[in-house]
């Protein structure tokens, strides 16, 4: 797909790498937002992958594979970020005050607000594959070799990453629901 | 109540997010790859009727020669900072892993000027003078296997342990529910600060003891995140964070602070002829004991200049707040590691041509 662009940056052409990275920064900004939950890091993790990817570009042997290789550095630099905690990098959310428009997707505020506490508590590794899983709709085997670790590997951590996930919905229920009894 | 299947909520959940990466990330990514030049690759595939046996040879050749020219041929590089080929000559001189990019290389010198610097620090003497992080200036000692993580932490391999210093002016009587508007000043002497954590909300202190670094008074307590504690309720979300004190100044900004539940700190607080500096080692519950044992060492090595002082505080503004990121210091150092990781390679060339 950016086979040519890829092979023209592999010989030095900072143009074709620049339209390169417009091309495919959108999707690592959403993957590695989506494994950060911080916009501020996310930024930072995708500039900082690119530029590697640029250092390294003519060790990638198969062109066609450059999204896949990028992904990898990626997620890399996902981990790096994430695990620096020396500063602050609030990331403030505005939620709408409007209501009824958070109701109107599948999300509710509340579920929104249980993932979202269920999902920080998961591992690095743990986000990265369920973000390849649901976010990339990439299959297992495909996730597994994106990430460069065992299809075992990727199936357990694709296993605890849901448990955690649905624990966390279930015991939202089990709350509204207590607090449903409660009040009939 | 209608029944909704929990992987649809969790893709709907990941549906939300950040699609889209700014201008200015691409305008910085464009600046960078001016400066950075890419890594030139060399290997035996490029010898089409090459036996294995000769691959092998070639490559064990490659690794020799490598070792051979960074021992003897290069001249070791001079004076703090200079920048320094990579000790790990395998890196450049082997068919590389693409998967595994190599990492810009940090020579022993100066740090803690530019907090976009990163990188796997070579093993030796750096100094801090930025008084944003020290009040006195210091040169430590690190070992093989360290990162510089931004731009003045010291990290293990997998940055679950981090050693650090920092000038503390401030701080939040309440470490979770923190607020700007709600600051102590932290006095001027080892034994007021530590009154202040020790009271502050939020961590569990261990008791404190009376411990020397580089043979200046000092006070040492650990500090803990309770493993239970929620902190994503805390201030700053959702989610929230723990935050245990702003910068020094001139603004409060940024900060220590983000420790997760069930990591510690252990803070040593020094009284260097009048100067106060606080030394941190954080370590997540499952640091390794050898990486915590490195780090005391990093402590131990800690070595203060108290002929000088530190110049004004000079902290740059933290790249993951202004969005723009990454400036070019490390790429800088490692394209020019690079270059002499190139010259290295012509070595070996030449070596092996003349055989």
């Amino acid at each position: 797909m950016h086979r040519e662009l890829v092979d023209r940056a592999k010989q030095g052409d900072e143009e074709a790498f620049d339209d390169l990275a417009r091309r495919v920064g959108d999707r690592c900004m959403g993957i590695a937002h989506r494994i950060l939950r911080d916009a501020h890091l996310a930024e930072d993790a995708v500039q900082a992958a690119l530029v590697v990817a640029w250092r390294e570009l003519r060790t990638l042997r198969d062109p066609d594979l450059f999204e896949p290789w990028l992904h990898r550095i990626l997620t890399n630099q996902c981990y790096a970020k994430a695990r620096r905690r020396t500063r602050w990098s609030g990331d403030i959310r505005l939620l709408s005050i409007d209501g009824s428009a958070q109701e109107q997707g599948i999300l509710t505020v509340n579920d929104r607000d249980q993932l979202e506490r269920a999902f920080r508590r998961l591992t690095l590794e743990q986000r990265a594959v369920i973000v390849f899983h649901h976010y990339l709709d990439l299959p297992l085997p495909d996730v597994a070799a994106r990430l460069g670790i065992p299809l075992g590997t990727a199936k357990s951590r694709l296993h605890h990453a849901r448990a955690a996930l649905r624990a966390s919905l279930e015991a939202d229920s089990r709350t509204t629901s207590n607090s449903q009894e409660r009040l009939a | 109540m209608t029944a909704r299947r929990p992987d649809e909520l969790i893709d709907a959940f990941l549906e939300e997010g950040r699609d889209d990466l700014p201008d200015r990330v691409f305008d910085a990514v464009r600046g960078e790859i001016h400066r950075t030049r890419q890594r030139v690759v060399i290997g035996p595939w490029r010898e089409p009727h090459m036996s294995n046996l000769a691959k092998v040879a070639l490559a064990a050749a490659a690794v020799v020669a490598v070792l051979f020219g960074a021992s003897r041929l290069l001249p070791p590089a001079s004076g703090p900072g200079a920048i320094q080929p990579s000790p790990t000559p395998g890196q450049t001189a082997t068919p590389t892993d693409t998967a595994a990019p190599s990492v810009a290389f940090i020579s022993p010198g100066p740090l803690c000027e530019d907090l976009s610097m990163t990188g796997q620090l070579e093993p030796g003497t750096y100094s801090v003078s930025n008084a944003a992080w020290t009040q006195v200036p210091y040169t430590v000692e690190v070992p093989a296997g360290w990162t510089l993580v931004d731009g003045c932490g010291f990290g293990s391999t997998n940055s679950d342990v981090l050693v650090m210093t920092w000038n503390v002016s401030h701080v939040y009587p309440d470490a979770c529910q923190w607020d700007d508007n709600d600051v102590v000043a932290a006095g001027t002497t080892a034994a007021q600060l530590t009154d202040l954590l020790r009271s502050q909300t939020g961590r569990i202190p261990s008791a404190t003891t009376d411990v020397q670094v580089d043979g200046f008074a000092a006070k040492r307590t650990e500090f803990t995140v309770a493993p239970e504690m929620d902190t994503a309720s805390c201030n700053g979300g959702p989610p929230g964070f723990l935050r245990f004190w702003p910068n020094a100044g001139p603004d409060f900004n940024s900060g220590f602070c983000c420790s997760p539940a069930g990591s510690t700190d252990d803070i040593r607080i020094a009284d260097v002829n009048g100067q106060r500096v606080v030394v941190i080692i954080e370590r997540l519950s499952a640091a390794r004991p050898e990486d915590v044992a490195a780090a005391e060492a990093i402590v131990d090595s800690i070595t203060f200049d108290t002929t000088a002082a530190s110049p004004a505080p000079s902290r740059p503004a933290s790249p993951a707040l202004d969005g723009s990121a990454f400036g070019g210091t490390a790429a800088d150092y490692a394209a020019g590691s690079l270059r002499l990781q190139m010259e290295r390679i012509l070595v070996m060339f030449q070596l092996l041509r003349s055989r």
